[in-house]
């Protein structure tokens, strides 16, 4: 089966060619040139000879550029599913003007009352904000959140957005900020983190709940642990049978 | 009537976060704003004794918004309304896209500041809140257009979300 795979850094254009499925190591030039399309020429037989050289020595030059970018990718299969980061592991820097920005975004929005279903224009420009600066904006909301002027009903609202935003590049950096709030000192805070951890549907969040079920000090918030405990061993067992 | 149900953000009515204003007699504030009147009137669903048909209910309220959503909720006994000194009126139907769920529409008419302050304050004693998350909305929204208690068209609002 061949499928695109989904790099974390934009490749320039000589190297985008189709790799196999994300189980397989990448392919040996021959394959690689089965699936390059066929170029439409008039070429002679001593011109398709040197055309097809050409066209390995591109593919090996792509090969060699795509393992120093991402050297997992030389060592081992390609990966389609990202690594859960450690709570731990936040960046301990984070740009102090998108902190700036985030912070006035974050004033601005406790402006609007926020319904669930509804938008708002906090969370258009949240969301504009993780597509253009991915993980950058998601350490930055760490940073306003953990802070002690946040305002908890706009950070609610902000991690129930940020896990329905479809933006791979940044899904590690949203897991961590949604795990590392389910112990915020605020209750609406935990209640967006849980929330969030029941948008993105993601077996693996199992653990983490259960973690804090029995901790969870409000019954409302515990009885809601529950229930995304709950869907989330559906979805492992629908997974499973998916294979 | 029996049991009556009101869309809200769940954060705003945890119990043990109340109980402190309660306490003295008072409520707190945000609560208030998921009791958003119009022309001094507010709208309710009214539910089975059983609650049998809250998820309907709730599935027609997130059909409502801009898209679909997990969909949190207060239900609280009829009689509180006695209590507070609150009318209620069944002639305006709702504008859901299910037609069973519009007959259970009522609206909580001529109230004033105090009168919701004090339901606000008896629904936070008495009442109860809870959530139905997203994935199940969206599973009855599913189960409403095959069995037709909701159009085709709002598969729509499913595929968006």
């Amino acid at each position: 089966m061949k499928v695109r795979t989904e790099l974390d850094s934009p490749v320039p254009s000589f190297q985008r060619v189709e790799l196999t499925a994300s189980t397989s190591p990448p392919q040996p030039p021959d394959e690689i040139e089965r699936i390059t399309p066929e170029l439409q020429t008039n070429a002679t037989a001593s011109s398709q000879r040197a055309l097809n050289l050409a066209r390995q020595i591109i593919c090996a030059i792509a090969f060699t550029t795509v393992s120093t970018l991402n050297p997992q990718c030389a060592a081992r299969p390609l990966r389609r599913r990202f690594e859960i980061v450690a709570v731990d592991s936040l960046p301990a820097e984070v740009d102090p003007m998108l902190v700036g920005q985030i912070r006035q975004m974050f004033e601005r929005g406790a402006s609007e009352f926020f319904e669930d279903g509804m938008d708002s224009s906090f969370a258009r420009e949240l969301v504009l904000s993780v597509i253009e600066h991915g993980s950058a904006t998601i350490d930055a909301i760490a940073e306003y959140l953990f802070s002690t002027t946040a305002n908890f009903d706009v950070g609610s609202e902000a991690l129930r957005r940020i896990a329905d935003i479809k933006d791979r590049r940044s899904l590690a950096s949203r897991w961590a900020l949604l795990q590392r709030s389910l112990k915020h000192r605020s209750s609406r805070v935990r209640d967006g983190a849980i929330l969030g951890f029941a948008t993105l549907d993601d077996h693996r969040a199992l653990e983490v709940l259960k973690s804090v079920e029995t901790e969870e000090p409000i019954p409302e918030l515990q009885k809601l642990i529950q229930k995304v405990i709950e869907q989330l061993g559906v979805t492992h067992v629908e997974t499973a049978a998916q294979g | 009537m029996s049991k009556l149900l009101r869309k809200v953000r769940q954060n705003r009515w945890y119990k043990d976060e109340a109980a402190p204003l309660l306490a003295r007699g008072d409520v707190p504030a945000d609560p208030l704003g998921d009791l958003n009147t119009s022309q001094n009137k507010l709208s309710v669903y009214q539910v089975d004794e059983d609650l049998a048909n809250v998820e309907r209910i709730a599935r027609a309220l997130a059909l409502s918004c801009h898209h679909v959503d997990n969909v949190c909720y207060i239900t609280f006994d009829s009689s509180l309304l006695t209590e507070a000194s609150i009318e209620f009126d069944h002639t305006d139907e709702g504008g859901t896209y299910d037609h069973a769920v519009n007959k259970c529409h009522v609206d909580l008419i001529n109230l004033s500041g105090n009168k919701l302050v004090k339901l606000a304050r008896l629904i936070l004693s008495e009442g109860e809140s809870d959530t139905i998350l997203k994935k199940r909305i969206n599973e009855l929204i599913e189960e409403g257009i095959n069995s037709k208690e909701l159009p085709e068209k709002v598969r729509d609002k499913l595929l968006k979300s």
